[in-house]
């Protein structure tokens, strides 16, 4: 399946994870923004309006919860996937309080992603 | 994990080098499991009795489990039981041993008899620790004893043992843990987990030592020590944290995690309640370390 027409915002502060997901979320046919930290994903965010966002929620600067909730206040139609390495209860608490779209544990598996971008194309 | 433990303790009775120890590590993934091997484990049968098997087999071309009830050693049911028995980790070490003949088989016999010994463990809760008991396993070779939260540390070293396991490379030995205050790194990752308990927590290492561990985690094939390195070994750390804070958030303790760091060449000092893990790998020595946050 290709998801062509996506553009994502990938918003972590791991340089690693960040190559990971946009390199395979490329080969899926997304086009793809890099933020390092909270409030370049909310700046990014504002300016690019995409479809879709990837966000970590330990980051320097400003944290995943908190820019997520910045997003949507912005656009409450924006999609923000929260995938943390912690998925404690209270993380999850906060992501769905934020608004988030979605929380995923990380590591992120292929089929994960993909699930994600086809949920995505179904709803929208 | 009670594989690298034991492989450790054979170390520290000084019954193999650190050079047989990582080769049978390596080989024993190929190792089939002998029947003898099992039926010494399982208190069946001793070394004497085995040698008895093998020379009769030399003779007769015979399966030893045939021989070995024709002798009296064994009967149906033991076989059948031994058969079934899942493979077990340590004793896959203790053939590769015996295969590239750094060990006999009477010398790994007295080993596990010393090791039962030592840790007062019957066959069944050495059975029970290889399976899979893993504060068991580090209760028997870890103490933690003045430290005021013994057991999150013990909880914390077992689920990094696993993920190490999981995630990077099965072929390592562990070292004994050291109680330190201040430690001199060259590389160092660390974070901060934050809340109801305070703990600092770090991997250091050399440049070599980094890049071996970033590789075999990312799956990538790093030269040099970049950035990638740097995110690959901060990341590790922050997944084992990751799935820390989930494990204590199930038993209703909910912490936090700093974004992980990563420096060069300093000194830790007056360091609270802190335990460093030397674990030597094919590619170097990495030390995991924990504290209690000032």
């Amino acid at each position: 399946m290709s998801f062509n027409s996506l553009k994502v915002l990938v918003c972590d502060d791991s340089i690693l994870i960040r190559k990971k997901l946009k390199d395979f979320l490329e080969e899926c046919g997304c086009s793809v923004l890099e933020a390092l930290d909270g409030q370049k994903a909310v700046d990014i965010y504002k300016e690019e309006k995409p479809d879709l966002v990837f966000m970590d929620i330990v980051m320097p600067v400003k944290s995943g919860i908190q820019a997520t909730e910045e997003i949507i206040e912005f656009d409450k139609n924006a999609k923000v996937v929260i995938a943390s390495s912690s998925g404690t209860k209270t993380h999850l608490k906060q992501a769905l309080e934020a608004g988030a779209y979605e929380f995923v544990q990380k590591p992120l598996d292929e089929a994960q992603i993909k699930d994600i971008l086809t949920n995505y194309n179904k709803e929208v | 994990m009670f594989t690298q433990l034991f492989g450790s303790f054979l170390l520290n009775k000084k019954l193999v080098t650190t050079e047989q120890l990582m080769d049978a590590l390596n080989y024993q993934s190929s190792v089939r499991l002998k029947l003898g091997v099992l039926a010494v484990n399982a208190g069946y049968m001793t070394a004497e009795d085995i040698k008895k098997v093998h020379d009769v087999q030399s003779k007769v071309d015979k399966k030893f489990g045939e021989i070995a009830i024709e002798m009296g050693f064994l009967d149906d049911e033991k076989v059948n039981k031994l058969l079934s028995s899942q493979k077990t980790g340590y004793l896959l070490l203790g053939q590769a041993l015996v295969d590239k003949n750094y060990m006999t088989m009477k010398q790994f016999e007295d080993a596990i008899n010393i090791y039962k010994k030592e840790y007062s463990l019957s066959n069944d809760e050495l059975q029970s620790i290889d399976n899979g008991d893993f504060n068991k396993v580090l209760s028997s070779f870890y103490g933690f004893d003045n430290v005021s939260q013994g057991e999150v540390y013990k909880n914390y070293f077992s689920l990094l043992f696993r993920n190490i396991i999981r995630f990077v490379d099965a072929s390592f030995i562990p070292k004994e843990n050291k109680a330190i205050s201040n430690y001199k790194y060259q590389w160092m990752v660390t974070q901060n987990i934050f809340g109801n308990i305070g703990l600092d927590t770090y991997i250091c290492g050399d440049e070599k030592a980094f890049i071996g561990f970033a590789s075999k985690f990312s799956q990538e094939n790093y030269n040099q020590n970049d950035e990638y390195v740097q995110a690959s070994m901060g990341e590790f750390l922050n997944q084992i944290n990751g799935l820390f804070l989930v494990n204590m958030s199930n038993n209703n303790v909910e912490l936090e995690l700093t974004p992980q760091a990563v420096y060069s060449n300093g000194v830790l000092t007056e360091l609270s309640e802190a335990y460093c893990i030397t674990i030597e790998f094919p590619f170097g020595v990495i030390d995991f370390m924990i504290s209690k946050s000032n």
